[in-house]
């Protein structure tokens, strides 16, 4: 039997400790920084594997739809600021030892770029309004010159962008279920799987649907070896960080995270993906649904759990 | 100067003076605590062991809330101290997220506040407000680059821990084993 520990602390009497440090507002942030690195991620590779000709009018829409998913993200992150006046104070310094300094600047490095791309490769509905304007048709003139340089950057961006997202956790030393590399690695393949799933939701063109049905599968693939990668790492590193990862595996949090998250968000789409691809069943907006769902709540679920053990004990 | 704080658990009542004196001294909050008590029991009746600690910021060398805070507003102080510029916090909670103490908390105005170690009072050759009023003179602070302070003197003596190792962080808040 284990030895009676008991502990009590004049702050479990009042209300300070047990509350999470950070909301709702940081995991939906975290989805949607990854889904718009993905989107960036799947339409750059796009422009630099198969051309710009290849990039469809879904691509061009899922473009248009970055920046705005990526406002809406950085409007979550304002709301969970407690001193909101002072949000300036993110682009008065740069701190490398900070991911969330780091990010503060990548996100102002993605937008020019995110805009770039949106210019360069104009979604139907934008065309009437940049022919209008004899500065902006120029504009896009020049900037269809330099596409794959901006594919480059969109690339790098993406990458950085994705990655930050788990940087920002695992860069924590107090939650023992952050305390893992392998987090920035999930999140970016999370963040790019959500991405490409989001541009096959809005894809028509049979062929493309197909081939990214085909890069989903391997980044769900992917994301399922660095889940296992991660929970077996804490798994090994001491009790602290073995609780930390039963939160997951079999205690409160397993129904949303085995259940929903790994079975519902990677394996059931991953099969369905798989089976559509060898043509034995339809493709369907419900499998790229899917992954989404998943990759909303895997944030949730990492945010939430993540904060419920740490190495306090009063 | 390295400004530490050693703690005598042999000697700690727990009689929260210290969290009073620092309430008052730095106007906290009401639900807020810069500092505040634990006690441990641990073992089966009749071989119990009461462990009493008074705990707060560690004042960490490799503090994580100074590294992850995306402004610059945590910082250390060239005493050792970490401390907190209220003028650059934007709140985010970065540091709260990353301190293994849970040292932290939102100040009703929006910034983050924490214990100061009293470096208003240790400036002014005052030691800090949890010391002063201590009845059982538990607490104890001074500069550990001083071969002949009394917490240099301590700390060689041994039977010394520190709160939450496992972290890594190098916490500089001593505490004098209780009795085993």
């Amino acid at each position: 039997m284990a030895p009676h520990l008991e502990i009590e602390s004049t702050r479990n009497a009042a209300l300070a400790v047990a509350e999470r440090v950070w909301g709702w507002e940081i995991p939906i942030y975290l989805f949607l920084g990854g889904l718009v690195a993905g989107l960036m991620l799947a339409v750059s590779t796009s422009v630099l594997m198969l051309g710009r000709a290849r990039v469809t009018e879904a691509m061009r829409r899922g473009l248009l739809l970055a920046p705005v998913l990526l406002s809406l993200g950085m409007g979550a992150l304002f709301l969970d600021l407690t001193y909101k006046l002072h949000v300036f104070r993110f682009y008065t310094t740069l701190r490398a030892t900070a991911p969330m300094s780091l990010g503060s600047w990548v996100l102002l490095l993605v937008y020019p770029v995110q805009l770039g791309l949106v210019l360069a490769m104009p979604a139907e509905i934008l065309r009437p309004w940049l022919d209008r304007v004899p500065a902006l048709k120029r504009l896009r003139v020049f900037l269809e010159v330099h596409v794959r340089r901006l594919a480059w950057a969109g690339l790098v961006l993406g990458v950085a962008l994705g990655v930050y997202t788990g940087v920002l956790l695992s860069a924590t030393v107090a939650r023992p279920l952050w305390s893992s590399g392998a987090l920035g690695f999930l999140f970016l393949a999370s963040g790019t799987s959500t991405g490409v799933a989001a541009l096959m939701v809005l894809e028509r063109d049979h062929q493309m649907r197909g081939i990214f049905a085909r890069a989903d599968l391997a980044l769900i693939a992917l994301e399922l070896m660095v889940i296992v990668l991660w929970l077996v790492g804490l798994s090994t590193q001491g009790p602290i960080y073995r609780e930390a990862a039963q939160l997951v595996l079999s205690g409160p949090y397993a129904p949303l995270f085995v259940g929903i998250v790994v079975f519902g968000g990677l394996l059931v789409p991953a099969t369905l993906e798989a089976l559509s691809l060898r043509g034995k069943a339809l493709h369907s907006r419900w499998v790229p649904a899917l992954v989404l769902v998943g990759g909303l709540l895997l944030r949730f679920v990492i945010v939430y759990a993540g904060q419920d053990v740490s190495f306090v004990k009063g | 100067m390295r400004r530490v704080m050693v703690i005598d658990m042999k000697r700690c009542v727990g009689c929260e003076a210290c969290v009073v004196a620092c309430k008052t001294e730095n106007r906290v909050p009401e639900g807020a605590y810069r500092d505040w008590v634990v006690q441990e029991t641990r073992g089966e009746l009749p071989a119990l062991e009461l462990l009493i600690r008074s705990q707060r910021c560690n004042h960490c060398t490799n503090a994580p809330c100074v590294a992850n805070c995306p402004t610059g507003a945590s910082f250390y102080r060239k005493d050792g101290t970490v401390q907190i510029d209220r003028d650059l916090c934007t709140g985010c909670r970065a540091c709260m997220a990353s301190c293994p103490y849970d040292a932290r908390y939102v100040h009703p105005e929006g910034f983050v506040d924490k214990c100061t170690l009293c470096v208003h009072r240790l400036d002014k050759g005052k030691p800090t407000a949890c010391e002063e009023v201590c009845p059982t003179s538990a607490i104890l602070t001074g500069d550990l680059d001083d071969p002949s302070s009394l917490v240099t003197l301590r700390l060689k003596r041994g039977d010394v821990s520190v709160v939450n190792a496992e972290a890594g962080t190098k916490p500089n808040v001593f505490y004098v084993n209780g009795a085993g």
